[in-house]
């Protein structure tokens, strides 16, 4: 490599590398709207949760709420996280299921109105839960962790032009192993127009 | 100046900017079930990558093309396993291309999260197993090529 080559070659790797700080710390609108939206309907109650200090440590820069959300039929514990802020707080809950010593025993789709979400059976020893997540931009829903990446990344590279940030809704039983989902989504629409 | 050293002065600071993206790396050996061994599999790593780095004069400039543009894809779009990823095509480029470059980029998934996401369904055992022998594969190939040089 001759000097002069090898000036080209420092000065691309400068030029790139502070590119990338640009694109990295370039602020982004976040999706705060969206989770101060989340109210309950008449005959429902939305009782907001706090984290525990090892959750808030681990969301950093993102922002998160949970909620347990009560009507006549069900209490179901809903925790959305808006990864704008940081996206390395929001991880494939399948894969967060498995590392805390869940098997997931089953899978299913079940329909949203702009896609889809999974429901997951975990078992753990003697103890068996329910869960659905999904993530959601808005416009679309759906289940791919894979998908998120993509989605959340090409944000990033396009400085936001490419959509709204999308965000993870994790949804739990208050009591019980499980609850009527479909029912549920229908009830809580707030839930899945996030 | 000499043009090579230039040149691979270049790589380690590349490496070395790389290798500062992927300090989630340590939290995840550290507390993450599926990337315990991790560490084991990153010590061996960087061994064979220190022996074979020794060994080259040359920067392989086609990795490092292809670790820089991964490395703008990792900072900029927050995306860990890019991230990790351009730090195994850095050093490819520094450990000068050929087949030690392949067995690096080969072994390099042994310390990747990206490993255990991608065979969570076996258990952890299984990554576990796999990252230590990833480990071992990769101090070995360390000790073989120091005593070929």
């Amino acid at each position: 490599m001759n000097h002069r080559a090898s000036l080209y070659w420092w000065i691309g790797a400068g030029v790139l590398m502070l590119a990338a700080l640009v694109w990295r710390f370039a602020p982004l609108p976040d999706a705060s709207d969206r989770l101060a939206g989340v109210t309950a309907r008449p005959g429902q109650r939305l009782q907001e949760m706090p984290f525990a200090t090892w959750e808030t440590e681990y969301f950093g820069a993102a922002r998160a709420r949970r909620w347990q959300a009560m009507d006549p039929v069900s209490r179901v514990v809903a925790t959305v996280v808006d990864g704008s802020g940081n996206r390395r707080a929001v991880h494939d809950p399948g894969f967060c299921f498995r590392g805390a010593g869940w098997t997931v025993a089953a899978e299913a789709v079940l329909a949203l109105p702009h896609g889809e979400a999974r429901r997951v059976t975990l078992r753990r020893d003697a103890e068996e839960l329910e869960a659905v997540y999904w993530f959601s931009d808005g416009r679309r829903a759906y289940a791919s962790p894979v998908r998120y990446w993509v989605d959340t990344t090409l944000r990033r590279l396009t400085l936001g032009r490419s959509g709204p940030e999308p965000v993870l809704v994790l949804l739990v039983p208050a009591r019980g192993r499980t609850a009527d989902w479909a029912g549920w989504l229908r009830r809580w629409p707030v839930f899945t127009e996030l | 100046m000499n043009p090579t050293n230039t040149g691979r002065g270049l790589g380690w600071l590349a490496l070395i900017w790389c290798a500062a993206w992927c300090a989630d790396l340590v939290a995840a050996w550290r507390f993450a079930p599926y990337d315990r061994l991790g560490v084991v599999a990153a010590l061996g790593w960087v061994a064979a990558l220190v022996v074979a780095a020794r060994a080259s004069s040359r920067l392989a400039r086609g990795w490092l093309v292809a670790g820089g543009l991964l490395s703008f894809v990792g900072v900029a779009g927050e995306l860990n396993v890019a991230q990790h990823g351009a730090l195994a095509l850095m050093a490819a480029a520094v450990a000068g291309g050929g087949s030690r470059a392949w067995w690096l980029l080969l072994l390099a998934p042994g310390w990747m999260p990206v490993l255990g996401w991608a065979l969570r369904s076996a258990g952890p055992e299984v990554v576990h197993s796999l990252r230590l022998l990833a480990g071992v594969a990769a101090a070995g190939l360390a000790w073989h090529w120091s005593r070929a040089r």
